[in-house]
């Protein structure tokens, strides 16, 4: 499934795309299912 | 015209529900979503870049940067700063009408070289310094509705007379240059604090006539929260449409609203998307 607010990256063409609405799929450039990026998160705030 | 929302990776229990929260508003053509911080990435225009080093020295002293790093949040606060810096560029600029910036460290109680209250470095200075030495930016307003009072905001901007900031909090009536602060006294009627918000707030705005308006939006002073003045959740919307309404009427709605006080999870993810959604019009 999608995750809503995160990046994909396609490793063939290097496109990326924001998930905007999150789906039961997953986003596919070039034949391939797109992986999502991870970001680093900061220590805690709180 | 679009609205921006700047939102990067902090951990921590208050904003554990984004960006998921903010589904139903990601997908409206009118949105622009911008997020750090994928340092292992490519970098993108969506990409929020960390604030120079330079700029934070403009505002703040070395030792108290120096202070900040000692105690383990300096990423945390730099990355806080660097959403507001690029949410008010964006506005500026024009690309963006308004911005919420999500925010792990708050501002209003950093001044030049002391900080506190969980708030380290003062992201609206550091922004409105920039907008005016990059950009020739002239005017600008902070209004600041945290439940306490920004000594921090108090003292930078007491220097700086193209600054309007007006505190709403607990502490007595003020009005130096262009600093006021507004009593606001603990469980007032709701209604009472937006007619005070309108007479004051829109008059002084409409009388001063910044160019940009920041809102320091805290929640804590919502019932069950730290700051608690007997608020409803419902009254921050209010708030949200008053503040909007303004800045529409003296700068063509340029506003940059940056996530300052409150701690509690479900109000969080309760109200951030509401106030979202008043800033698009949703």
């Amino acid at each position: 499934m999608s995750q809503l607010g995160k990046r994909y990256r396609c490793e063939n063409c290097n496109t990326e795309v924001l998930c905007t609405k999150a789906g039961e799929g997953n986003p596919v450039c070039c034949d391939k299912e797109m992986v999502l990026q991870q970001p680093n998160p900061l220590p805690s705030s709180d | 015209m679009a609205t921006g929302i700047f939102f990067h990776y902090q951990q921590g229990e208050r904003l554990r529900d984004f960006p998921q929260a903010l589904n139903g508003i990601l997908d409206k053509d009118n949105i622009c979503y911008f997020d750090s911080f994928y340092p292992s990435k490519p970098e993108t225009d969506f990409d929020i870049a960390a604030v120079p080093m330079e700029a934070l020295y403009k505002i703040h002293t070395p030792k108290m940067v120096d202070r900040v790093k000692s105690m383990g949040v300096h990423d945390g606060a730099l990355h806080s700063v660097s959403g507001t810096l690029a949410a008010a560029e964006k506005v500026w600029s024009g690309e963006l009408v308004n911005a919420f910036v999500f925010t792990g460290y708050g501002d209003h109680h950093a001044g030049s070289h002391f900080c506190g209250g969980g708030c380290y470095y003062n992201g609206a200075a550091i922004a409105i310094n920039e907008l005016e030495e990059r950009f020739g930016a002239k005017r600008f307003a902070v209004i600041d509705t945290d439940a306490h009072h920004g000594d921090g905001s108090w003292e930078l901007f007491d220097k700086r007379p193209n600054v309007l900031y007006i505190c709403f909090c607990a502490g007595q009536t003020q009005d130096t240059n262009q600093n006021v602060n507004i009593h606001v006294p603990y469980m007032i009627d709701e209604a009472t604090y937006l007619s005070i918000v309108e007479d004051v707030f829109r008059k002084r705005l409409k009388s001063f006539r910044p160019e940009i308006v920041f809102w320091n939006w805290g929640y804590d002073g919502t019932i069950g929260e730290y700051g608690d003045m007997g608020l409803g959740p419902e009254f921050q919307i209010s708030l949200a449409e008053v503040i909007k309404k303004s800045s529409d009427e003296v700068c063509e709605g340029s506003l940059v609203v940056v996530l300052c006080g409150g701690s509690r999870r479900d109000l969080a993810a309760f109200l951030i998307p509401r106030i979202i959604r008043v800033l698009a019009s949703l």
